[in-house]
């Protein structure tokens, strides 16, 4: 039995074959890489030359727009992240309902997430938000005086947010088939006992999805440090770089002025900044994900 | 035992999906040969059209016997109308040439220079390549190999046709010419002619930034609601930022040579004041109203209905520019200069270069393209303006016959035609330097500090920036 | 039973009349680009007006017909084939290195996981090239082939987790159970658990299928020839500053490119949104 056991748990090996491939033949050069030509001076078109750690020096002591980049990735991180989770969330639970016409209605929720690619979106944004906008039309009607969306320093990074905030679909999406998950039964004992649909939710609900919640805390914070085509789009890091995330910057130094080996220092900063918050929620949620495996991983 | 069968089963399907995967490409280049010489008999008669014909069944009947074919990729951004016209350029050519086949790698400029940076980088550029003039000198700088420098082709492809000083000026680099102009172009101005002649505006007379100013104010005492400018951050800098020290200075804002700043502080000071003095009396329109539309001005509704008077463009964008506002008529007016400058500040030059892949394995048979591409008539017949004015004799000659040069876009070539001034491409043009400029301009206008400090942190990052160089 | 869970389901009129009235804000893009299918340049930039002054369905027309050369019945043909099959290779290949990690204790497991996630942190526009590079040295460029690879050998570490996560939820019973009816571990991953994963296949899917159908940059990288455009590079064929674009046939071409993703989601959502209570074999 217990020869048995070892056996089957090797199987696991042949399972992960393809990726561990893929991982060797695709991904671990780029990657490594990546990291020795942060400690060069590298332009794209040219060999690097080995400069130690002065890429990072200068990135954290003279690069007075990298600190402005990091304060305003940070922002856009910590109102994308659980905004977008919370607006999910909120709309799995009511889609998740016996309605009328819910596949019709689950899917013009789920629109915004499909005209997020179209190159349509673009010049749209600029309607609404420009100054005899759709949206300024619409407050004028409330007496409400234009307001300059994105044509204001302090009002650009808000809206960027807000129009990510709008794409909600993939997260909505899973936790819609998380919820589906949760077994009836639980809600039927619940019942039983007479609970209140917020107990039910929290002491239900929550827990069954938590490892899906958790799944998608991750990857959006991934995504949010890394993003730059939303800003790219939208406002370009405009105006006076109030919108301009290290994802931008980085893509700039990179793709405009050739610096390689300075574009993948910054990278690797937000590689770090990435994984002590990653392996910060991995520990957190050891504490308050329920597995079905038990956690037995 | 069967256990680890199905297991070997399933993955080798796995890997087999993935193995369909590999093989299904195709093989981009069937071209196997070398390169092809010439003789001279085969060469074409660019001169007369008559001639092509002739050509064509010559050619035609020892293609097999004597060529290897040959197949040439060919890469460039545009719109429908440069594909087609280019489209049918390549037909032609292949036509007269049977064992040359061109790959047509056509797109939007939207990640076009990002793409073609990889393939540099990789070694697996298109073998003749359209190129942004402002890319050019950092791809020069890096690595001279990238490019076949035409001069050393002298017999291949034929380049007197492309006026000599002109030719230098604009592809050439170090004595190399590793690219050629596609059409002459350059700054201009375009008004609205008609609500300019209500309220009294003359753009056709030499005027100065001052007077710039002043018709400003014109405009606003005669409508508030409307400017006399529409500038974005680019317009800016390359508009009113680098000709105006230039005219100041008589230098380059970056001096290539010396690798020094080519003025003193008090001039950018006395630049941004100007700006400052154009936004607080609404010459121009609001920069937060117009920040947004990027480099897509004309997509602004005021300047569809008519509410701003006139805008800085290229010739090569003046006629998107006049389309975008069908109720308007337009006029292109002359371009400000300042009193006593020691330079006009103002040049044509051209909108993109034609480049030849210096590790193409067909360097021959993609100079014998362009030398068609340029030369000859019935290329020229077929191109038309969709790379602006053509900057060889036979272009300029054939279009000009066609009736195509009219309209706004020849009348700001002919306009720049009179200024004589400085091309400042090089540093100055980096992306980098114009990120930085480009930034000194916008606070301006966003009144974020005042014009002194703001010349003097941008003096900083200029010196930052040319030290590491 | 059965009453209960309509119970639970039953939704007051003021529920719908929200969900409606956020439902047409969410709708007004899709419309608005729709009648921009119709409108003139300026129309579509210089008004706020939702509708054209004019319908002719002369941009689908002329939008359709690229050029003399190509049409987007190519790039149709093209998008569907590049999507169809990257999705379908991401999908099971993912599935079974998830399975792998979630149910298998192996040595260096929690490393190599460790190293999955990790893989996830880096931004993709700094591998751009290096991994062009290895493409070219491999001399697969100009075809789908680098799709294809990277999705049979499951380098989407966002499915890997992600079903990884779906899979975990399940008990471990099942597999269990399975066992002492003689199932192989293959079997038990076929046989029990890919049914009960099916939501999480079919959202995998559904990602996999839109972020490859809209994806630009990638293909804008890897692939040269025009015959082999997607749809994603033929929309931007014609956007460029120094012509007079036309917008209606651009957006023509945007709205008929999004028309299968709306369908597709519209129909594949009964497979994602039919969980395990319904199936009955958890209860």
């Amino acid at each position: 039995m217990k020869r048995k056991l070892k056996r089957k748990q090797f199987i696991g090996l042949i399972f992960i074959l393809p990726w561990l491939a893929g991982l060797i033949i695709l991904q671990l050069y780029p990657f490594l890489t990546s990291f020795y030509y942060s400690l060069t001076e590298y332009n794209i078109m040219s060999s690097p030359a080995f400069i130690g750690f002065q890429n990072y020096i200068k990135l954290f002591t003279t690069d007075r727009e990298f600190w402005n980049s990091l304060k305003v990735t940070t922002i856009y991180t910590i109102f994308t992240v659980p905004g977008k989770l919370i607006v999910a969330l909120l709309v799995a639970l009511v889609m998740n309902k016996n309605m009328k016409g819910i596949n019709l209605i689950r899917t013009v929720y789920y629109l915004p997430s499909l005209f997020g690619g179209s190159i349509a979106v673009a010049i749209l944004w600029k309607l609404m938000f420009q100054d005899q906008g759709i949206i300024n039309s619409l407050l004028a009607v409330f007496h409400i005086p234009p307001v300059q969306w994105l044509g204001s320093t302090k009002l650009a990074l808000p809206t960027v947010i807000l129009l990510n905030l709008w794409q909600f679909g993939s997260a909505f999406v899973m936790f819609l088939a998380a919820l589906k998950n949760v077994p009836m039964d639980l809600y039927e004992a619940a019942d039983i006992d007479g609970a209140s649909g917020i107990t039910k939710f929290f002491k239900i609900t929550l827990p069954q999805i938590s490892s899906i919640i958790f799944f998608n805390v991750i990857m959006q914070t991934i995504t949010a440090l890394q993003s730059f085509t939303g800003p790219m789009i939208i406002t370009g890091g405009g105006p006076l770089k109030s919108t301009y995330v290290l994802g931008l910057k980085l893509y700039t130094e990179a793709f405009s002025y050739y610096k390689m080996g300075y574009a993948c220092a910054v990278s690797w900063v937000i590689f770090i900044m990435i994984a002590v918050i990653t392996s910060l929620l991995f520990r957190f949620s050891s504490m308050v994900v329920y597995y079905e495996d038990g956690g037995d991983f | 035992m069967k256990k680890k069968q199905i297991t070997a089963l399933f993955l080798a399907c796995t890997m087999a999906f993935t193995a369909i995967g590999c093989g299904s490409q195709g093989s981009p280049d069937d071209g196997t040969s070398g390169q092809t010489t010439l003789t001279d008999e085969k060469k074409p008669a660019p001169e007369t059209k008559e001639s092509a014909p002739s050509k064509d069944s010559a050619t035609a009947t020892d293609t097999d016997a004597s060529h290897d074919p040959v197949t040439l990729r060919f890469m460039w951004w545009g719109g429908d109308e440069r594909a087609e016209a280019t489209l049918s350029v390549i037909d032609e050519f292949e036509s007269l040439y049977p064992w040359i086949t061109i790959e047509a790698e056509y797109g939007s400029d939207d990640g076009y220079q990002e793409k073609l940076t990889t393939q540099l980088v990789s070694g697996s550029a298109a073998d003749i390549i359209q190129m942004g003039t402002g890319w050019m000198p950092g791809y020069v700088a890096s690595n001279p190999d990238y490019f076949v420098d035409f001069k050393e082709h002298a017999d291949t492809i034929d380049l007197s046709g492309f006026e000599a000083s002109f030719l230098e000026n604009n592809g050439g680099f170090n004595g190399h010419q590793y690219g050629l102009p596609t059409g002459i172009s350059g700054h201009a101005f375009l008004y609205n002619a008609n609500l300019a002649e209500t309220i009294g505006l003359d753009f056709d007379r030499q005027y100065t930034w001052d007077d710039l100013l002043a018709m400003g104010e014109k405009v606003k005492a005669y409508d508030d609601s409307m400017n006399l400018l529409t500038m974005g951050a680019l317009e800016l800098n390359t508009m009113i930022l680098r000709p105006y020290l230039t005219q100041l200075t008589g230098n380059k804002v970056l001096v290539d040579e010396t690798k020094t700043l080519g003025f003193e502080e008090a001039d950018l000071v006395n630049v941004l004041t100007y700006i400052k003095n154009l936004y607080d009396n609404g010459t121009i329109a609001p920069i937060s109203n117009v920040i947004s539309y990027g480099t897509d001005l004309i997509t602004d509704p005021n300047w569809i209905n008519q509410k701003y008077v006139s805008l800085f463009s290229y010739s090569s964008t003046v006629g998107a520019a006049e389309a975008a506002c069908p109720e308007g008529t337009f006029s292109i007016g002359r371009l400000p200069v300042l009193n006593g400058a020691k330079n006009d500040g103002w040049y044509g030059n051209c909108p993109q270069y034609m480049c030849v892949y210096g590790h193409s394995e067909h360097i021959e048979e993609a100079l014998m393209f362009l030398d068609y591409f340029y030369n000859d008539e019935k290329a020229a017949e077929l191109l038309k303006t969709v790379r602006s004015v053509p900057p060889t004799s036979t272009g300029q000659k054939v279009c000009e016959e066609l009736g195509l040069l009219q309209g706004v876009a020849k009348d700001s070539v002919d306009v720049l035609q009179t200024y004589g001034g400085i091309n400042d491409l090089g540093l100055t043009t980096e992306e980098e330097v114009t990120a930085i400029l480009e930034d000194a301009a916008v606070q301006v206008a966003y009144g974020q500090d005042t014009p002194e400090n703001i010349a003097k942190n941008t003096i900083a990052l200029l010196e930052a920036y040319i030290s590491e160089k | 039973m059965r009453k209960k869970y309509f119970r639970r389901g039953h939704v007051s009129i003021w529920t719908y009349v929200i969900v409606i009235a956020i439902g047409v804000v969410m709708m007004y893009p899709i419309i608005w680009m729709f009648f921009a299918t119709f409108k003139t340049n300026a129309e579509i930039f210089g008004s706020v007006k939702l509708l054209p002054e004019k319908f002719s369905l002369q941009s689908y027309i002329d939008g359709w017909n690229v050029n003399g050369r190509i049409t987007y019945a190519a790039f149709f043909a093209n998008s569907f084939k590049l999507t169809l099959i990257t999705t379908f290779l991401t999908v099971a290949a993912c599935a079974i290195v998830a399975y792998g990690f979630a149910r298998f204790k192996f040595p260096c497991k929690k490393i190599l996981f460790g190293i999955l996630i990790t893989t996830m942190m880096l931004p993709d526009s700094i591998l751009l090239i290096p991994k062009y590079s290895l493409y070219h040295s491999m001399n697969l460029l100009d075809s789908y082939a680098p799709f294809y690879l990277q999705a049979g050998l499951a380098c989407y570490p966002f499915f890997v987790f992600m079903l990884i996560q779906f899979i975990r939820g399940l008990p471990r019973e099942l597999d269990e159970s399975a066992y002492i009816d003689g199932c192989s571990e293959i079997g038990v991953f076929v046989r029990i658990l890919a049914p009960l994963m099916k939501p999480a296949l079919f959202s995998a899917g559904l990602f996999q299928f839109m972020w490859t159908y809209n994806d630009y940059t990638n293909v804008l990288i890897y692939v040269n020839s025009v015959k082999k455009y997607t749809l994603s590079l033929a929309l931007r064929l014609s956007l460029d500053a120094e012509s007079v674009i036309q917008w209606n046939k651009v957006m023509a071409m945007s709205f008929l490119s999004l028309i299968p993703l709306i369908i597709l989601f519209f129909a594949a959502q009964k497979y994602f949104v039919e969980g395990i209570a319904t199936s009955g074999l958890k209860g």
